[in-house]
C-alpha cells in the first residue's frame, strides 16, 4: 500500500516537472532559453538520461564514429539504473489508481515516507530527495540533520496533501480525511561511495517518529585524461564589492588523426555537456545580466557544449526546443597526460565575473563534463568514450573591510583616481561656489555605489577657508566615475581649494590608503558690495538673443523700469471676449442668412412691400383726382385696399370683389370696424364705377383709405 | 446742468482710475528701485534678503512681470536660498522665455543647489509644440485671442461678401487660435506654479501624512530639489522627485 502510494506520488512530481521547465523558459530573452536550478537531478529525473548512465559510467565504451564527414551517430541510451523514474507508465497508472483507492486516512498512525529520485548518481551530481509525513495534520518539518554529515542539503519547497472526502450511501454520510505533507529537497553528496541517506525524524505529538534510510550509490570519475574541467578564481579573497573572475576551464585531448582540428567537431550531433552551478550565481553574489553574458558564446556552427539546461527558442511540432550550444574554445594548452608525455589540449573556458554583495565564504561548483569524447581510433572511425568528469569546487572567501576605519574612508576598495576642480575660479568672498570631487574607479575595484561623500569638514584648512554649505551632496555616478558637489562660500579674500585626500581600503595590502587630488587655485577678492565692474554684461529694455560666455556668477539684475509693466494676462476677460466676437459674428450671420433666404420668398416680399405699394396707389388717386379724373382716382384706391389685402393674404388681386376681399379679411385680426369701412369702402367704388355719383365722394374716399391702409397693415401683419 | 453732472461722472469714470493706476505704478518703480538699490550695495546675505522682500511685496498684490521674478532670483541666489532663487527664475521663465541671462542664471542656481534632483524629461507635447518654449505665456494667450478675433472677422468678410478664400483663411486663424490656446493652457500650469515645488530647507520627506511616517527616501531633501506635486492635503504636499520617487512634504518648506 504505501508503495503504491508513493510511486502515485512520483508520477504527479514527473508530470509537474516538465511544466516548471517552460515556465522558467519563457523568462529569457536571447534565443537559447533556461536555467540551472536542479541540473543534476532534473536530468535523472526526465530530461536527458543518456547523459548520466550510471551504468556506463567509468566503463569506457567505443562507438563507430565515421571520419568522413565528421559526424558520429547518437550512442545507444542504455537503460536507467535505479529511481522510481524507471517504474513503466502502465504500471505507474495501475499503483496510482491502487493509491486513489485506498487512501491513508486521518486515524491511520503517523509515519514518514522517503523517495530519492535515483540510487546512484556521479560526484557533483545532485539527487532530489522528498519526505512526506502522514497522517498528521500540521506536521513539523522533518529532520534532516543526520544527512548533513554527507550531504548538502538545499529545500525546493514543501506541499500540502490534506484531503477530505465525504460519500452518502443510502442516506447515510461518511467523511474520510487524509492528512500529508510532502517536503522537497536537493541533496548533493560530499563525498564518493556507497552512501546511506539516513532516516529523517519529525515531532509529532511530543513523539518522535522517523521515515526509512535509503542507499545512494556516488561514483567517482574514474582517471583520465581526455577531458579535464577545472574551477578557478582571479582571487582566492575579496573584499565586499570587489569583482573577482569565475573560470570553468575545460581542457579536452585533441583529435588522434588531426591534432589541429577542434575535437568537438565530431561531436557535433551530440555535444558534450556542461553542468555549472554559478551560472545562477550563488546567493551573496551578483553577475552581469545571464543572458547578454552567455548571448556572445552562443555557437552558430553547432560545436561547442550544451549547458545547463539551456534551449533554444524554436517552436516544433515534433520534439522539444533543441539544447543551446556554446562555443567557449580559447586556445591550447600542454600539460602531461597520464602516461607522462605531453599533451597539446584545446582549451573552453566559460568566464564569468562576480561581485560580492556582502561578506562570507563562497563555493563555487563543482562543474561537470559530460558525454562522448573521442578517445582513439577505430578502423577509419573515431572510438568515443562516454565520460563523466568533475571540476572540483572553488571558494572565494570575501572578507569585510577592517575596522576601525579612517573618518576619511569613503567606501571605496581598490584602486581609485581623485580630482577636484571648482567653478567659478573668480569670486568675491561671500559667493557660491562649486566644488566639484570626482572619484574615478579602476579595473578591478570595488562598486562606485559603495562611495559616499567625504565630509570636507575634517580638512581643517578647507574648514578654515570656506563655509561649506552642504556637507553630504548626493553623488553622481556615469560610467567609473562618480561625482559629488559641493556648495562652498569663501570666508576671506585669497584662499584657495587646498589638497584634498580621500581614503580608500587596498585589498591587496589589506591597508587604508589615502588618495589626494590636486589643490584648485582660486581667485577670490574681498569686494563685499556688488560694483558695476563686477557684473558681467548690461541688460537693455530687450533680451539679447546670444547668449555671451561668461566665466563667474550670475548675470546681473535687470534695471530698465520700463520692464516693469504688469503682465498678468486677464486670461477669462479675454476668452468671454473671443467668445463674444464669435457669438456677435455668428449673430450677423444669421440675420443674413435669413434676410438671403427671404429674399427669394416671393410671398413675403409681397407682405413686405404691400403697404408701401397700397400708399403708393393711393398717391396716385390723389393726383387723379387733382387732375379732375375722380373714376380713376377712385379706381386707384380700390387698387390700394384690394392690392394691400390680396399682397398681405397671398391671393390674386384681379377681380377681387368687395364681399371677397371682408372674407379674406374676416379670417385675420383686422377688426370688426375696419372691415365693415373697408367693405362698405369698396362696394360705394363699386357702385361709383358704374355710374353712381359716388364720385363726388372721392376726397372723402382717399382720407377714409389713407386712414384705413395702416390700420389694415398693421393687423394682417399681426394675423396672417 | 444735466450735462455738467455727465461730464462730472465721466470724469470721476475715466481720470480718477487713471490717476490711481499711474500712483500705483510710481509706487511700484520706486519699490523696484528701492529693491535694486539694497542689492547693490548689500554687504551680507540679510541684506540680499531685504531686497527679495521688497521685491516680494510687488509681486504680493497679484501684480505679474518676469523682471521681478528674475531680480528676486537673483536676489535670492545671492542670499544663498538656492531653492527659492530656483523657483524665482522659473516663474520668470513664461514671462521671459527668449531671455539667454535668465536661463543662464537658473542653470547656474541649478548647477549650485544642493538638493539638485536629475531634471525630468520634457513633455511629449513640448516636442509637438515646438515653439513653446520660444513664445511667452502673454504672447499666447494675446496671440490665441487677436486669432481668434481675426478669425471671427474674416469669417464674416467671408460669408457677407461670399469669398470662398477668405473661409480658408478663417479657419487657418482658427487653427492657429486654437493651437495657442492649448499651448497656452498647458503652460498655464508654469504660469501659476502650482504643480512645481522646490524644497527650501533641508527636510525629510515621508511616506504618509505625518512625522510618524517612515522617511521616503534614505538621504534628506535639500535646497534646491524641484518636485511635481501630485497633490496637496492640508499643510502637505505629495511630490514626485524625479529619479528618486514619490513623498509626502510640509508645506513650510517648499516654494509653495
Amino acid at each position: 500500500m504505501r508503495h503504491a502510494h508513493w510511486t502515485a506520488i512520483a508520477l504527479k512530481r514527473q508530470r509537474r516537472s516538465p511544466n516548471r521547465h517552460r515556465a522558467r523558459r519563457t523568462h529569457n530573452s536571447p534565443p537559447w532559453e533556461g536555467g540551472v536550478g536542479g541540473v543534476g537531478s532534473r536530468r535523472t529525473s526526465s530530461a536527458r538520461p543518456v547523459l548520466r548512465q550510471p551504468s556506463s559510467a567509468g566503463k569506457p565504451f567505443a562507438a563507430e564514429l565515421p571520419t568522413s564527414d565528421g559526424r558520429c551517430p547518437p550512442p545507444h541510451p542504455p537503460l536507467p539504473k535505479g529511481g522510481s523514474y524507471k517504474v513503466p507508465r502502465l504500471l505507474g497508472a495501475l499503483l496510482l489508481f491502487l493509491f486513489l483507492a485506498a487512501p491513508t486516512h486521518a486515524d491511520d498512525e503517523p509515519e514518514i515516507a522517503v523517495e530519492a529520485g535515483a540510487t546512484e548518481i556521479f560526484v557533483g551530481e545532485s539527487v532530489d530527495y522528498l519526505v512526506e509525513v502522514r497522517n498528521v495534520k500540521t506536521p513539523s518539518s522533518p529532520d534532516l540533520s543526520a544527512l548533513r554529515k554527507d550531504f548538502e542539503i538545499t529545500s525546493l519547497g514543501d506541499e500540502s496533501r490534506n484531503q477530505s472526502s465525504t460519500f452518502i450511501i443510502n442516506g447515510r454520510v461518511t467523511q474520510q480525511s487524509s492528512f500529508g505533507h510532502v517536503y522537497r529537497f536537493r541533496l548533493t553528496p560530499k563525498r564518493a561511495g556507497h552512501l546511506i541517506i539516513a532516516a529523517p525524524t519529525a515531532k509529532v505529538d511530543g513523539g518522535t517518529i522517523s521515515g526509512r534510510a535509503l542507499e545512494l550509490n556516488v561514483v567517482a570519475p574514474d582517471p583520465q585524461d581526455i577531458v579535464i574541467p577545472e574551477i578557478k578564481t582571479s582571487r582566492a579573497r575579496v573584499y565586499p564589492t570587489q569583482p573577482f573572475e569565475v573560470t570553468l576551464r575545460v581542457l579536452v585531448r585533441p583529435l588522434p588523426d588531426d591534432p589541429d582540428r577542434d575535437p568537438l567537431t565530431p561531436l557535433r550531433r551530440r555535444p558534450p555537456h556542461l553542468d555549472v552551478k554559478w551560472v545562477d550565481p550563488p546567493a551573496g553574489l551578483t553577475g552581469e545580466d545571464k543572458g547578454r553574458w552567455l548571448q556572445s558564446h552562443l555557437a552558430d556552427n553547432g560545436v561547442g557544449f550544451t549547458l545547463n539546461d539551456f534551449t533554444m527558442r524554436t517552436i516544433s511540432f515534433f520534439e522539444g526546443p533543441p539544447a543551446a550550444v556554446f562555443n567557449l574554445a580559447k586556445g591550447r594548452e600542454t600539460r602531461n597526460g597520464l602516461d607522462g608525455h605531453p599533451v597539446n589540449y584545446f582549451v573552453y573556458e566559460l568566464q564569468r565575473t562576480l561581485t560580492p554583495d556582502k561578506p562570507g565564504t563562497y563555493t563555487l561548483g563543482p562543474a561537470l563534463a559530460k558525454g562522448a569524447f573521442v578517445s582513439g581510433m577505430d578502423g577509419n572511425s573515431y572510438a568515443a568514450r562516454r565520460l563523466v568528469a568533475v571540476a572540483p569546487a572553488a571558494t572565494v572567501e570575501v572578507r569585510d573591510v577592517p575596522s576601525p576605519r579612517p573618518a576619511s574612508y569613503c567606501g571605496g576598495i581598490g584602486n581609485y583616481r581623485v580630482s577636484v576642480s571648482a567653478r567659478p575660479k573668480e569670486l568675491r568672498v561671500g559667493d557660491p561656489l562649486t566644488l566639484a570631487l570626482n572619484i574615478e574607479r579602476e579595473k578591478g575595484s570595488g562598486s562606485l555605489d559603495q562611495i559616499s561623500a567625504p565630509d570636507l569638514g575634517a580638512n581643517s584648512q578647507l574648514a578654515a577657508d570656506f563655509e561649506i554649505v552642504d556637507r553630504d551632496p548626493t553623488g553622481r555616478s556615469e560610467g567609473n566615475v562618480k561625482q559629488f558637489e559641493y556648495a562652498l562660500r569663501p570666508k576671506r579674500a585669497g584662499v584657495s581649494i587646498p589638497a584634498l585626500a580621500v581614503t580608500v581600503f587596498d585589498p591587496d595590502r589589506e591597508t587604508f590608503s589615502e588618495i589626494a587630488a590636486k589643490p584648485v587655485a582660486l581667485t577670490v577678492s574681498a569686494g563685499s558690495r556688488v560694483g558695476a565692474g563686477d557684473l558681467v554684461g548690461a541688460i537693455g529694455g530687450s533680451a539679447t538673443p546670444k547668449i555671451q560666455s561668461r566665466a563667474q556668477g550670475i548675470f546681473q539684475n535687470i534695471t530698465d523700469p520700463s520692464e516693469l509693466s504688469d503682465e498678468r494676462v486677464p486670461v477669462g476677460v479675454l476668452a468671454g471676449a473671443a467668445a463674444g466676437s464669435w457669438l456677435v459674428a455668428g449673430c450677423l450671420m444669421i440675420v443674413v442668412s435669413t434676410r438671403r433666404r427671404k429674399s427669394g420668398d416671393r410671398v413675403w416680399q409681397r407682405k413686405r412691400s404691400a403697404q408701401r405699394v397700397a400708399e403708393r396707389k393711393l398717391s396716385e388717386a390723389r393726383k387723379e383726382l387733382a387732375e379732375g379724373r375722380s373714376k380713376e382716382a377712385l379706381r386707384a384706391v380700390r387698387s390700394a385696399l384690394v392690392g394691400l389685402i390680396a399682397d398681405m393674404r397671398n391671393i390674386v388681386a384681379e377681380g377681387l370683389t368687395a364681399s371677397e376681399a371682408d372674407a379674406a379679411l374676416k379670417v385675420t385680426s383686422v377688426s370688426s370696424g375696419d372691415r365693415a369701412a373697408v367693405s362698405r369702402l369698396l362696394e360705394t367704388i363699386e357702385s361709383a364705377e358704374y355710374g353712381s355719383g359716388a364720385a363726388a365722394e372721392a376726397p372723402t374716399m382717399i382720407d377714409e383709405a389713407a386712414r384705413l391702409i395702416p390700420s389694415l397693415a398693421r393687423a394682417l401683419e399681426r394675423g396672417s | 446742468m444735466r450735462l455738467s453732472m455727465v461730464c462730472t461722472l465721466l470724469t470721476l469714470g475715466f481720470v480718477v482710475p487713471t490717476s490711481s493706476f499711474a500712483a500705483e505704478a510710481g509706487t511700484r518703480q520706486r519699490t523696484f528701485v528701492r529693491a535694486l538699490e539694497l542689492f547693490d550695495a548689500a554687504k551680507s546675505p540679510q541684506d540680499y534678503h531685504e531686497s527679495a522682500a521688497l521685491l516680494e511685496s510687488l509681486l504680493a498684490d497679484g501684480f505679474r512681470n518676469g523682471a521681478v521674478y528674475y531680480n528676486l532670483g537673483n536676489a535670492y541666489y545671492r542670499a544663498g536660498e538656492f531653492g527659492r532663487a530656483i523657483a524665482a527664475y522659473r516663474k520668470a521663465k513664461p514671462y521671459r522665455p527668449r531671455d539667454p541671462y535668465l536661463e543662464a542664471n537658473l542653470r547656474q542656481a541649478l548647477s549650485v543647489a544642493p538638493g539638485k534632483l536629475p531634471e525630468p524629461p520634457p513633455p511629449w507635447w513640448k516636442h509637438v509644440l515646438f515653439w513653446s518654449g520660444w513664445l511667452s505665456f502673454p504672447e499666447k494667450v494675446y496671440g490665441a485671442f487677436g486669432a481668434s478675433l481675426l478669425a471671427a472677422a474674416v469669417a464674416c468678410v467671408a460669408f457677407f461678401f461670399r469669398r470662398g478664400r477668405a473661409y480658408w483663411l478663417s479657419a487657418v486663424l482658427m487653427v492657429m487660435s486654437a493651437v495657442l490656446s492649448v499651448d497656452a493652457l498647458l503652460g498655464y500650469r508654469d504660469v501659476t506654479g502650482a504643480n512645481h515645488g522646490v524644497v527650501t530647507s533641508e527636510t525629510i520627506a515621508r511616506k504618509g501624512i505625518g512625522k510618524d511616517y517612515e522617511p521616503a527616501f534614505n538621504q534628506p531633501l535639500k535646497d534646491g530639489a524641484e518636485f511635481s506635486v501630485l497633490s496637496e492635503n492640508g499643510d502637505w504636499i505629495f511630490g514626485h522627485f524625479e529619479g528618486i520617487g514619490d513623498g509626502w512634504l510640509r508645506r513650510e518648506q517648499t516654494t509653495l
